[in-house]
């Protein structure tokens, strides 16, 4: 599976945003995760027969092309946010204001 | 950073004392958990940028929950989480993770139960928080049964002390062979005067729940306070020797605030009974080995033991005894009792 991101660049995406409410380009990270899991596990499924291979090659190949169009997706929206795209950093102004501590 | 944080929004009537220590490297998002959290009623947080600063010794007792938000660019804390969870099995951990291989690595330690939760980023701070309520709730109704049942159990009987329970009216009574136990703070008065009633009340409530779980512990049964002491009994064929070891257990514990006892221990045939009204009923023992151990605790300076010398022998201990000077002379027995000072260190082994 060709990727613009790696994991830990998803993580790192996700690792700032924490929680739903400031957290777009998370869910979509979160997403493509699925997507490589779910094919991954194609891949590793076991085939006894022509209709399990069929399958596994559908989902798989569906899967790819969900990740690819989420990866350009989340490209925009970094860049829409205008998120450091060297450091993957969420810039300053997107951040909550919590309470000092 | 290390920063206690009390909610506003805490009842001081209604004290819950639960802790959570929350630990993320980010000091944003340690913020936004801090935000949310703050919110919740019955429990103070605190909040560490670094799992390492929590150190090797156990945490707090009162700390009911451990939130770690793990970020990809820090050191998975394996062994930290494995020991804390080894030295407080009853703290949940809740750990925050990205999804994918991050989760992936957490896994084991998830399914081997060193993480009691594990959470996947994005998360819904009202859900966590409706999460962690529930295990306040959960840990403080279970804190407060334990200290029930443990109250209980103080008082319960124990061996064949139970067929007086079975029948608990007014007069009804039984002889039985048992060891008597008297403890009592030495210089009680010096204490008092020392802190506010409060707090005297709060080290003696202390000094008492600790003896009393030794009692205990040593099979023997708190019979009633006796304001800065306790007068406890113990059954059955090893009677005289555990009392001794129970006894020696109290003087090893570490001393609050050089609060000393003073501990006296008496063995024979000792009445037991139901005393009072149908109103008002309390179990109560009677008889000259109660007041030889009274007199024997009145008589043992702070940190000693002093017991008769027949309970000595017949305790088989592994502790040197040293013989008192004097006879005591106590109202039931007709002639003096010769009576030992159970030293606290161990015989050489012969």
């Amino acid at each position: 599976m060709k990727t613009q991101f790696s994991d830990t660049q998803l993580s790192q995406i996700l690792d700032q945003s924490l929680i739903y409410q400031c957290a777009c380009p998370a869910q979509v990270a979160k997403h493509i995760i699925g997507l490589r899991d779910l094919f991954a596990y194609q891949q590793s499924c076991l085939n006894q027969t022509d209709t399990d291979a069929a399958v596994h090659k559908c989902i798989a190949a569906d899967a790819q092309r969900a990740h690819a169009i989420l990866e350009t997706c989340l490209h925009e929206v970094l860049v829409l946010e205008q998120w450091d795209m060297h450091t993957l950093k969420m810039p300053v102004s997107l951040q909550k204001t919590p309470r000092t501590i | 950073m290390n920063s206690p944080i009390h909610p506003a929004s805490i009842k001081t009537s209604k004290p819950q004392n639960i802790g959570i220590i929350i630990v993320d490297s980010s000091s944003y998002t340690r913020s936004l958990l801090v935000e949310r959290l703050a919110r919740i009623e019955g429990c103070f947080l605190h909040a560490h940028d670094n799992i390492s600063l929590l150190g090797s010794t156990p945490l707090p007792s009162t700390t009911g929950i451990l939130l770690l938000n793990h970020h990809t660019t820090d050191t998975p804390p394996f062994k930290f989480l494995e020991r804390i969870k080894q030295d407080q099995p009853s703290l949940h951990v809740f750990v925050i993770v990205s999804p994918g291989t991050q989760r992936k690595i957490f896994q084991p330690l998830h399914q081997a139960g060193h993480i009691s939760s594990l959470i996947e980023k994005p998360i819904d701070p009202d859900a966590l928080a409706k999460q962690i309520q529930v295990e306040l709730a959960r840990q403080s109704q279970s804190r407060q049964l334990n200290s029930e049942h443990l109250n209980l159990l103080r008082f319960l009987p124990t061996g064949g002390l139970r067929r007086i329970f079975k029948h608990p009216e007014p007069g009804h009574a039984e002889l039985f062979d048992m060891a008597v136990m008297f403890t009592d703070i030495r210089d009680s008065s010096r204490h008092i005067a020392q802190f506010s009633a409060q707090e005297y009340f709060a080290r003696l409530n202390r000094t008492l729940g600790e003896q009393a779980r030794l009692i205990r512990a040593y099979d023997g049964m708190v019979v009633k306070t006796t304001g800065d002491g306790l007068l406890a009994v113990f059954e059955g064929a090893a009677r005289c020797h555990l009392a001794l070891r129970c006894a020696h257990a109290i003087q090893a514990i570490p001393r609050i605030d050089e609060i000393e006892i003073g501990i006296g221990i008496s063995n024979g045939l000792v009445l037991t009974g139901i005393l009072g009204t149908h109103e008002h009923l309390h179990f109560d023992v009677i008889g000259a080995h109660v007041h030889m151990a009274s007199r024997l605790c009145s008589l043992a300076q702070g940190g000693e033991i002093l017991s008769t010398q027949d309970t000595a022998t017949r305790a088989r201990f592994e502790f040197i005894t040293a013989p008192i000077a004097e006879n005591i002379q106590v109202r039931g027995f007709t002639t003096p009792v010769a009576c030992a000072h159970i030293q606290t260190h161990q015989k050489e082994p012969s």
